[in-house]
């Protein structure tokens, strides 16, 4: 997987593109919506940059499609605004936001060929007919579709499928592109493929989108901003690697990657860094980053890809003998489930090892840095 | 042949034997009353003596029953129009609607084809002398219609039962308000059934009798209506051509009704 | 609603036509709503009002009497004519199950293609016109009818049998009317038998005959109820039959009631014979749907 590091501006220009300039900004403010006695979100904001992709991250019932929806003009918010380039647009009816949307199941009109749907938008904005098809053929031929305009949705794969519909999404150059789940009915590798793909596509158009799954390493690696939903309150707003390595509370340390949860109970300053002290009596060092602030922290976080096994983990500050439960081999990393002496389980994972994993019983040496080691709100 | 086959054989014959009797039995008279409209000796009989086309071209060549005709395809035709358009906008409205209110909705959508057609028939007469609309075309298609509309509410829901309405959304995010949306993504993946629905109006409307005694009058008789007066008053010979002729519209009309329905029950499948 | 102000002067409130706003009233419904504004109001002037009137007519002439409803109950020769309706309904019923059985029966043991075809024979006849029907049977019962002529003209019979305007006549025909309401309900029901389970009957030690009195019957039985049902129903308010092929000695509820109407234009009467035979119908027709949602097996065919 690769994660695309954000640039200063789109690179490239395609037929028909919005200078990064005009892109426009996205500004939620005080987001909220109400079902009955159910508040499925409550008090969302954030800003988007003009031509900046943001993922609505979370579980089922986090209200991250309906923050969608919201924005989209499905639903009506209960409360908030939602501004696009700094115009208030929760009044206007769907079909004036100037929206794309990329519905889960794609929506596809079934009677259209390839063609008849990706011109659909401009029909309703009146184009001329010679415009309209040189529009699409470009729409297309950026999807990598060129040639198929005349298919019909069900004579396509459901890769195909989903490229159709994200031209027939931008093909207006909207101002705000929308995506629902666009991974979701994809196979594994054509996910991580379209990914990568759908990222670039965004990038070269320069379009500000917002997009919604579940998926923590799809929006790892598509997003310039994470918000990290979770029963519908915002759990943490920031850019991949804030989120990932810094997370803001155990629900997001648990929800993007994997994490080791120590509970701790006392906290102290040792110099210029922090000693934690588990309730099973596991002390760790931890430094003033890592603290994040929380000197009355309760719970420390670290992630299984920064513990050592074996002989590196010996210079570490922190390091304890652990006894191996469990060996998982899964090709490129072996997770290991050790416990210390004290009880405390880790779940540790060593990339790139040669030769056999070490075999459960194994009693082994695990460490890690003081920067690994993270305070987080419960 | 083994005793066995045999066996099973002789069973299913004794199986088949009186269910094709019964169809025969329903669909023998049909078919009886069209080589006796090609009789043109004056009695009913089977296999025409003297065989002719006398009753077609009598039928043909008077004025009264060519009136009469006019008046049916007339209201037929309004008829057609108001159902479709009253049951397409009632099925569009119920698809959408909570299962509670949906049932009810629709329970009261679907009355007219519950109540008897003869208690409507007194009901909407003493209502239609009220309002001189007696014998009127317009009064005609408004009766027609109240009967016909639900056909078309059930036969249309039906195929809006596996419509996909994330594509009304898509439609509406790419620029498209709610009547584009309609004409260009709803209505042609329900065409068969609205066109299926309407062909089956047209029929019931062209083949009304018992409302249509109570509310024609003198001057506007629809083609049954004078067909029962003519059996009412004497077996007029001209009557089986006239049924082979709405035998042979009914089967037109009654083909794409058919068709609509094995594709929406291939759809649903 | 509107949280934080908007950040230009332009209201998009100002772009709604009377449709954004009359779709506003009701939240969340507002398209689906308008969408049966009309149809509703279709029904209900045209329908549900009349209707009213009947029943409010049969009750207030001017002030509130149950005298036409006496008079029914009262009079012999009205009684006769409910007690003719039902009973006629009822044997209708009878013959419908007793023909329509063996019908579907036929239908359901051919292959899916045959039957196709095979069940033109039972849809054609029910969509074309009734009254069509009712004279064609008209034609060939009669004294001088197709049948009668055959019969004298085989030398089986010296005088025309007397085939119409009585009961038998009209309950020939209108078995035949009816027969598609049982065939389609008792078929459907026998297409959703798992064929399977026949094969467990015989691997179990059934013979046909034992396979389908203890299981396809006993299973079928919830569209023969239906379909059973149905013919009553209809059976009930038939017209056209009764007044052609029956003849006016064979009067049934609904002739009486055209009779009062046309003929005696005493309209409260006509409208007391109305209101029963409609709440008749409306009580055993909620029967029939509790009947046929809670034990009906579905096989898509109706």
């Amino acid at each position: 997987m690769v994660h695309i590091p954000p640039q200063a501006g789109p690179a490239g220009a395609a037929p028909g593109q919005r200078p990064g300039g005009q892109a426009a900004s996205l500004d939620v403010e005080h987001l909220e919506k109400v079902y009955g006695r159910t508040r499925v979100v409550s008090d969302l904001g954030f800003s988007l940059r003009g031509g900046e992709l943001l993922t609505l991250l979370g579980p089922s019932g986090s209200g991250k499609t309906t923050t969608m929806r919201m924005i989209a003009g499905f639903e009506e918010p209960t409360r908030g605004d939602v501004r696009i380039g700094g115009v208030s647009v929760v009044e206007r009816e769907v079909h004036k936001r100037d929206i794309g949307v990329v519905f889960q199941q794609y929506a596809l009109f079934p009677h259209l060929t390839v063609f008849g749907n990706v011109a659909y938008p401009l029909q309703m904005r009146r184009i001329a007919k010679a415009e309209i098809a040189r529009r699409v053929e470009a729409a297309v031929a950026m999807v990598r579709l060129g040639g198929f305009e005349g298919r019909l949705p069900r004579e396509l794969s459901g890769g195909q499928q989903q490229r159709v519909a994200l031209a027939r999404a931008i093909v207006f150059e909207p101002r705000l592109l929308l995506m629902d789940e666009p991974m979701g009915a994809l196979d594994k590798r054509l996910r991580e493929l379209m990914q990568v793909e759908v990222r670039q596509l965004q990038r070269a158009l320069g379009i500000t989108t917002v997009s919604v799954t579940h998926d923590q390493v799809e929006a790892l690696v598509m997003s310039d901003l994470i918000a990290v939903l979770d029963g519908g309150v915002l759990q943490q707003l920031g850019p991949p690697l804030d989120v990932y390595q810094r997370p803001a509370n155990r629900f997001v340390a648990d929800f993007l990657g994997e994490s080791n949860l120590v509970e701790v109970t006392a906290v102290r300053r040792d110099g210029e860094s922090w000693i934690a002290t588990s309730r099973r009596g596991l002390s760790t060092r931890m430094d003033a980053q890592a603290l994040q602030g929380r000197e009355t922290a309760s719970l420390v976080v670290v992630r299984p890809e920064n513990i050592c096994v074996g002989e590196a983990a010996l210079d570490l500050p922190n390091c304890y003998l652990a006894e191996i439960r469990e060996t998982l081999y899964v090709g490129d990393l072996v997770k290991y489930r050790c416990v210390t002496e004290g009880g405390d389980e880790f779940v540790v994972k060593s990339l790139g090892a040669t030769g056999a994993p070490l075999p459960p019983g194994r009693t082994v040496s695990i460490g890690w840095r003081p920067e690994h080691c993270l305070a987080v709100a419960p | 042949m083994s005793r066995r086959k045999g066996l099973a054989r002789a069973g299913r014959a004794m199986v088949a034997a009186p269910g094709v009797a019964v169809l025969f039995f329903l669909v023998a008279p049909v078919l009886a009353v069209i080589p006796m409209s090609f009789s043109t000796s004056g009695i009913f009989e089977l296999i025409p003596s003297e065989p002719g086309l006398d009753q077609y071209r009598r039928f043909f060549e008077s004025p009264e029953w060519m009136r009469a005709l006019r008046t049916s395809l007339q209201v037929a035709l309004g008829t057609t129009v108001v159902a479709t358009v009253v049951g397409v906008s009632a099925a569009l409205g119920l698809a959408r609607m909570p299962k509670g209110a949906r049932a009810v909705l629709e329970a009261i959508l679907i009355l007219p084809r519950i109540v008897p057609t003869i208690v409507f028939a007194v009901a909407a007469y003493s209502v239609y002398l009220k309002f001189g609309l007696v014998g009127t075309v317009t009064g005609l298609v408004l009766a027609h219609s109240v009967l016909a509309a639900p056909f078309v509410v059930v036969f249309v829901g039906s195929a809006l039962r596996v419509f996909d309405w994330t594509q009304v959304e898509a439609s509406r995010s790419l620029g498209a308000g709610p009547t584009v949306t309609f004409f260009r993504v709803i209505l042609p993946q329900i065409r068969l059934s609205v066109l299926g629905s309407a062909l089956f109006a047209f029929n019931l409307s062209f083949d009304e009798v018992v409302v249509t005694l109570f509310i024609s009058g003198i001057h506007s008789k629809t083609l049954p209506v004078k067909v029962w007066d003519a059996i009412q008053y004497e077996i007029a010979p001209i009557l089986p051509a006239i049924s082979t002729l709405v035998i042979a519209t009914t089967l037109l009309l009654l083909v794409p009704v058919l068709l609509a329905a094995r594709r929406t029950s291939i759809a649903s499948n | 609603m509107t949280g934080a102000g908007h950040a230009t002067g332009l209201d998009p409130r100002a772009g709604w036509g009377v449709w954004e706003r009359a779709r506003r009233l009701i939240p969340g419904r507002g398209d689906s709503a308008l969408l049966l504004l009309p149809p509703l109001a279709f029904i209900f002037v045209l329908f549900l009002v009349p209707l009213a009137q009947v029943v409010w007519g049969s009750f207030f002439t001017p002030e509130f009497t149950l005298s036409q409803y006496e008079r029914i109950g009262t009079t012999p020769v009205y009684l006769q004519v409910m007690g003719r309706t039902a009973r006629v309904a009822a044997v209708t019923t009878a013959l419908c199950i007793l023909l329509g059985y063996p019908a579907a029966l036929y239908l359901a043991s051919v292959k899916p293609r045959t039957r196709q075809w095979l069940l033109l024979c039972v849809v054609v006849p029910f969509f074309l016109s009734m009254l069509i029907r009712n004279f064609i049977w008209m034609a060939l019962l009669q004294r001088s009818g197709l049948i009668n002529r055959t019969l004298i003209g085989w030398g089986v019979v010296d005088e025309p049998l007397p085939l119409m305007y009585n009961e038998f006549g009209m309950l020939l025909t209108m078995t035949n009317m009816l027969l598609p309401y049982t065939i389609f309900p008792i078929l459907s029901a026998l297409l959703a038998i798992p064929p399977e389970l026949r094969n467990a009957s015989a691997s179990l030690g059934g013979s046909p005959l034992r396979t389908f009195l203890r299981v396809t019957l006993p299973l079928s039985m919830p569209g023969v109820a239906a379909g059973g049902l149905l013919v009553f129903i209809v059976a009930l308010g038939f017209f056209i039959t009764p007044a052609l092929v029956g003849g006016p000695k064979q009067m049934m509820v609904s002739n009486l009631i055209d009779f009062s109407v046309r003929e005696v234009l005493n309209w409260p009467f006509a409208f007391a014979l109305a209101n029963v035979l409609l709440w008749g119908t409306l009580v055993l027709y909620y029967v029939h749907v509790r009947l046929v949602e809670s034990r009906l097996p579905r096989s898509g065919l109706v």
